[in-house]
């Protein structure tokens, strides 16, 4: 089987970091301008330097996502952003605009194009239009089922980028202006309220037929393709991307170590049996929010892929604590606090190079050596008594359920 | 500017010839989510376009599954022996093909939301297309800036709905198979969501390929018409979800309009049709990128 990369999103160094150290392959990030989602911190120009830096450090990949919608006035400074993302060293960047992909090949052609997803790019003729005009990779429609996947990926001699978790439009990426409807808000220069969560009432000439209790809703569950992954290895896919630039540190770690053990696992072991996807999705469910299933790749969406009334799937586990340091000689580690928890708790650690290690919450003691029985201060720093060695950036999560 | 209609129904086509109508965009009940002509509709079609001197345009306009590309093929084939002077395309796969098989037609890129710019234009015709169509959601200003840059080459959808998304899930039947209702709105052009806290009332069209949302209004541009008629290529009057009563006041508008009258026969139109939401769409309104 090839190598296949895991790309992994970061909204701001941390993130990015973290994603790294938690095995990604790769991150995409945005900069402070030319970039979706106009939320996320996104990047000074130095924060992409950094984390260049960072990444050749572990030899993984930085992309930066250029890839708004753009109108004439917002390519001012769009060559002199280009160049200079190559001269700090970023190995490519996502972008909807073919215009920007022509004049990166032209001034700052060091830098890898990918064709973002909001080009909707669902067959090979289309594939092959895109690379003519100088893609590098095409990230392919979330719309697209794994069969066809398999079939395109034989017809293209171009590298091929699939999502494989997290958030989906409910329509065609770059295709939907709801948001600019309800909101004035553009959908498609990172502005998007998602107007597809939202409910409606559905009037047949001027009959209501909706239910009153339980309006349309055209969202959609979250993606999850853990049982889709050794096909997407096997059938040469080049990057498995996870979806997210939102999404917490926590997040991240836990996404981007479980696809990094199961992709490694598929790849050592020569695939994958249904016990141990189970395995992958009970860890995944520790950092879900979202009801999640298999979206297009399975091919039809039927109702069963829609969230009616339903906005968040209730997780396992509750992130609660940052590991910053390890005492040895005391067994303490120094943490910063993210949520609450009490003694008796039972946590689990996790982190790069650990899997999942339990413990009852026995002593807890503030900087001042104070003894405590409840923490509930984010941000706090604080001594925890461990049974075990932990590491810095490792992070550790109450068991809910 | 030349003035084109998109064909709802076979018998309008003699009609729409006696206006000052250069042409007519149709479909039929493939590759396409909202035209339901079929081939021998399609075929009699083409030959009545001769007949009435209409130029004729077909819409490719939804996206391709890689499973499909045999049966396109065969209904490019198929086009090509109709001879229309063009195709509107919303999938970079058509066009691939299309110039593959050295099939000599105008191909008019229109995906829609994604032609927001003057480079973008500028690179997809310098690419060897033939011409592109303006995004819906950008400013009056961007749009005249795409066609002066771009000049022959620039089309605008100048009358109607415009659509606000497109997908490939069948959101009422899924609905209502959820809900446990037998209810089927399949195909239906009255269909209407009102999001619960609003009150536009917004076309919802479920076709074979997914289902299209569209705005609440009918976007009226008589009043800019002379900026249109010396920088678009070709004018689209987009009839869907239109009464047949209200396309043809409005195709013998079109037919006098000029910029004398543009103001009077469009404040006429608004009171004729009271009941009616005309709006300038984007035109005026830039949307904000910040949430």
């Amino acid at each position: 089987m090839n190598k296949i990369e895991l790309l992994a999103p970061a909204k701001d160094l941390q993130k990015a970091k973290t994603a790294i150290r938690y095995g990604a392959d790769a991150v995409y990030l945005g900069g402070k301008q030319f970039s979706l989602r106009s939320r996320a911190s996104n990047f000074e120009i130095e924060d992409i330097k950094e984390i260049v830096a960072f990444a050749k450090e572990y030899r993984r990949k930085v992309y930066v996502t250029v890839n708004i919608v753009f109108h004439d006035d917002d390519f001012k400074g769009i060559i002199a952003y280009l160049r200079t993302l190559a001269d700090i060293g970023v190995d490519g960047i996502i972008i909807e605009s073919l215009a920007v992909m022509a004049l990166c090949k032209k001034y700052a052609p060091a830098l890898e194009c990918h064709i973002s997803t909001q080009l909707s790019s669902t067959n090979s003729d289309a594939i092959r239009q895109l690379k003519m005009y100088g893609a590098d990779r095409v990230v392919l429609a979330r719309e697209v089922a794994m069969s066809e996947i398999e079939v395109i990926a034989q017809r293209v001699d171009i590298p091929l980028e699939v999502f494989i978790h997290g958030g989906m439009c409910s329509n065609y990426s770059g295709r939907c202006t709801l948001s600019n409807r309800m909101t004035l808000r553009d959908a498609n220069r990172g502005g998007c309220a998602q107007s597809c969560r939202w409910k409606y009432r559905i009037y047949d000439n001027d009959r209501l037929v909706s239910d009153r209790e339980c309006l349309l809703s055209m969202s959609s569950k979250d993606l999850r393709a853990t049982s889709y992954i050794e096909r997407l290895i096997r059938a040469n896919v080049a990057s498995l991307k996870i979806e997210g630039r939102m999404k917490s540190d926590y997040y991240i770690a836990q996404v981007t170590k479980t696809y990094r053990n199961m992709i490694d696992e598929i790849m050592i072991g020569n695939g994958i049996d249904a016990r141990r996807i189970a395995y992958y999705d009970r860890e995944l469910d520790k950092a879900e929010n979202r009801p999640s299933d298999d979206g297009f790749l399975s091919g039809h969406a039927d109702h069963s892929k829609h969230l009616y009334g339903v906005n968040g799937a209730g997780v396992t586990h509750e992130y609660v604590a940052y590991v910053k340091d390890f005492d040895l000689h005391t067994g303490r580690a120094l943490i910063e606090v993210r949520n609450k928890f009490t003694k008796g708790d039972i946590l689990e650690v996790f982190g790069p190079d650990m899997n999942n290690e339990r413990f009852k919450v026995e002593d807890i003691f503030s900087l001042d050596e104070e003894v405590l029985t409840v923490v509930n201060q984010p941000m706090e720093m604080l001594w925890i008594r461990v049974p075990f060695m932990v590491k810095p950036h490792y992070m550790i999560r109450k068991v809910i359920r | 500017m030349e003035l084109l209609v998109t064909l709802k129904k076979f018998e309008h086509l003699k009609k729409l010839s006696d206006y000052k109508v250069d042409g007519v965009i149709l479909g039929a009940n493939i590759f396409s989510n909202r035209y339901r002509f079929d081939l021998d509709e399609l075929k009699k079609l083409a030959l009545e376009c001769i007949i009435y001197n209409l130029d004729m345009y077909v819409a490719i306009d939804v996206m391709i599954e890689e499973y499909d590309r045999s049966l396109l093929k065969e209904y490019l084939e198929f086009l090509h022996f109709l001879r229309p002077k063009g195709i509107y395309f919303a999938d970079l796969g058509v066009y691939r093909t299309i110039r593959e098989m050295g099939f000599a037609t105008q191909m008019i890129y229109d995906p829609h939301t994604l032609i927001t710019n003057s480079l973008d234009a500028e690179f997809l015709l310098h690419q060897g297309m033939d011409g592109v169509v303006a995004a819906r959601e950008i400013t009056l200003d961007e749009t005249i800036a795409i066609a002066k840059n771009n000049p022959g080459a620039v089309d605008m959808q100048i009358f109607g709905y415009l659509r606000a998304s497109s997908s490939k899930r069948h959101f009422l039947h899924n609905y209502f198979e959820y809900i446990g209702r037998d209810i089927d709105l399949s195909g239906k052009e009255d269909v209407r969501i009102i999001e619960d806290t609003r009150d536009y009332r917004m076309p919802i069209y479920e076709g074979r390929y997914g289902t299209d949302i569209y705005t609440d209004y009918i976007l009226c541009t008589y009043k800019e018409h002379p900026q249109f008629e010396k920088y678009l290529k070709r004018g689209i009057i987009d009839s869907l979800f239109i009464e047949d009563e209200v396309l043809f006041r409005v195709l013998r508008d079109y037919k006098y309009l000029n910029e004398d009258n543009a103001y009077l026969l469009e404040n006429n139109l608004k009171l004729a049709y009271g009941d009616l939401n005309f709006d300038k769409g984007y035109l005026y309104a830039k949307t904000n990128i910040t949430k």
